[in-house]
């Protein structure tokens, strides 16, 4: 979608615009499902987030600031709620260590990869070595398609942070990546 | 972009190198192209920042199948229900204020009850997004792949003994469940072409010059407008039928896994004609495509590319034909025999 027409439907939809609303619904509920399922795990809680998210937002349109990017203001009022609904749901969670046990912990495929079952063995251990706030960075930017400035905002952190947690998780990866004969290369001969 | 960049790390956090890993178009292409030819020692770092930005996929992909209807529905039923502010302290009611509070629960009732019985009477429309195909599932169970900008209508429930009849606007893929009672499914398109199906799998592409149906099994037949007598397809057949009626009906032989290779964003193309190839990058990705001499349009190519990526697959083209693909302007391809 570009700007214009992002923008345009954003208008649309705070003067009321029910197709509007219908159309950014059903444009974003995969982008916000994903997103908040690799932080909950948990497909309940991410429906009746995705759920409330929505009612409110409707309730709310009238009052609602203008945005250029719609998936970007959606993804972060979503973290929001998803992080608001676990805490409500654990209480026991809440306390200096909260964020040490809750974030960003998602599953990965690796199916469309042609690598061996054991290299995508040492892949997992890989990432799970990294961080949720470096995942949560990775995944925002490569899945999500956000700009640095927008994870920086969504995270809470400086620019340069962002930047910091995506470098030293890719360097990791690469590290692993880089040993002799890990990959298949495949489509590449074509394209150089 | 940068000039230099330090290390494959660099490379696939640039927002510009992701760019073009994962929407490559001739321009970008290029530009990186130019980049690795200034830069002929960096190809290895390059191969490696690609598989980093792509290795990158989450699991699950999708969500749950009914998880995008069962929560809008909830989210229509709610919306427009008033709020209430929570109070901590609440008072014990009053008789007054008893029977108040009992209108507002009858009126609340009420108005749930208006609204489920609106929403059910309301037909369904599903769009795909701008940026690839969507699967969406139908009241008895069939599925739908919708192309990127097609939508579909149908109503939210079928009784047993009505036809279940659904509206489709752009391309998109059925999968049909057959019914004990041999209910029909018939797909309607804008032109008044309808798709009469029993327990199926096929593809219907309405276009504006054209709508083309594919059938990879089962039996369908084709109604067209001011056509008395219905076409009955068989399997591995495609039909054209061209918007302007004085046009003839095409009807050929084809392998309809290239026709349904973009539900699964690959590209499949068994013994295909170059002129196949172009006209489906024109109608699915809007490229224009330009080939010097004629005769190349009929030249054929076996190709299966796990990725849906235009600039990979013309590259494979012109290198198995050795021709030259050149960029005109982004979505302008020009290609042309080897000088």
């Amino acid at each position: 979608m570009t700007v214009t027409a992002e923008d345009e439907l954003w208008q649309r939809f705070r003067s009321g615009d029910e197709q509007a609303f219908t159309a950014i619904y059903n444009t974003y509920f995969a982008t916000l499902y994903r997103y908040g399922y690799h932080i909950a795990s948990d497909d309940e809680l991410v429906k009746d987030t995705i759920q409330t998210l929505f009612v409110e937002l409707w309730r709310a349109h009238r009052t609602l600031s203008p945005t250029d990017s719609i998936k970007f203001y959606l993804l972060k009022a979503m973290r929001r709620q998803v992080y608001r609904a676990i805490r409500q749901q654990t209480p026991a969670l809440m306390g200096t260590d909260a964020d040490n046990s809750l974030g960003f912990s998602p599953e990965f495929d690796f199916i469309t990869l042609e690598v061996q079952q054991q290299q995508q063995a040492q892949l997992r251990q890989a990432i799970n070595q990294l961080s949720h706030r470096q995942k949560e960075a990775i995944t925002l930017l490569y899945i999500d398609g956000l700009s640095y400035p927008e994870i920086a905002d969504m995270m809470a952190v400086q620019v340069r942070t962002v930047y910091n947690l995506v470098y030293e998780a890719l360097e990791r990866l690469r590290k692993l990546l880089s040993q002799p004969g890990f990959w298949l290369l495949t489509l590449m001969g074509l394209m150089v | 972009m940068k000039n230099e960049y330090s290390s494959a790390e660099a490379l696939a956090a640039d927002p510009a190198f992701i760019e073009w890993v994962q929407h490559p178009t001739p321009t970008n292409t290029a530009v990186w192209e130019r980049w690795l030819v200034q830069h002929p020692d960096r190809s290895a770092e390059l191969n490696l920042a690609r598989q980093l930005v792509t290795m990158w996929q989450l699991s699950p992909i999708n969500p749950p199948a009914d998880a995008q209807a069962t929560v809008w529905a909830a989210v229509q039923a709610q919306k427009n229900s008033p709020v209430y502010p929570v109070r901590q302290h609440r008072p014990a009611p009053t008789r007054r204020r008893r029977t108040g509070a009992l209108a507002t629960v009858v009126s609340a009732v009420l108005l749930l009850v208006g609204t489920v019985w609106y929403w059910q009477t309301q037909p369904v429309v599903e769009y795909a997004g701008a940026d690839e195909p969507r699967t969406v599932t139908l009241p008895d169970g069939s599925t739908v792949v919708l192309n990127t900008g097609a939508s579909v209508r149908f109503p939210r429930h079928w009784s047993a003994d009505e036809d279940r009849t659904v509206w489709l606007v752009g391309k998109a893929q059925f999968s049909v469940t057959h019914q004990s009672n041999k209910q029909r499914f018939i797909v309607q398109t804008p032109d008044q072409l309808r798709v009469e199906v029993l327990g199926t799998v096929f593809t219907v592409d309405e276009q504006e010059r054209q709508t083309r149906v594919v059938l990879n099994s089962g039996r369908v037949r084709l109604h067209m407008a001011g056509q008395p007598k219905p076409i009955n397809m068989v399997p591995g057949e495609l039909v054209d039928i061209p918007a302007n009626t004085r046009q003839a009906i095409v009807r050929r032989r084809v392998e309809p896994a290239v026709y349904s290779a973009w539900t699964t964003r690959q590209f499949i193309f068994d013994n295909t004609t170059l002129g196949d190839m172009a006209d489906l990058l024109t109608q699915d990705l809007g490229y224009r495509i330009e080939f010097a001499d004629s005769t190349l349009r009929n030249r054929r190519m076996t190709i299966h590319l796990p990725t849906r990526d235009p600039a990979i697959l013309l590259a494979a083209i012109a290198e198995a034909n050795d021709l030259t693909v050149s960029t005109v302007t982004p979505n302008h391809i020009r290609i042309s025999p080897k000088l």
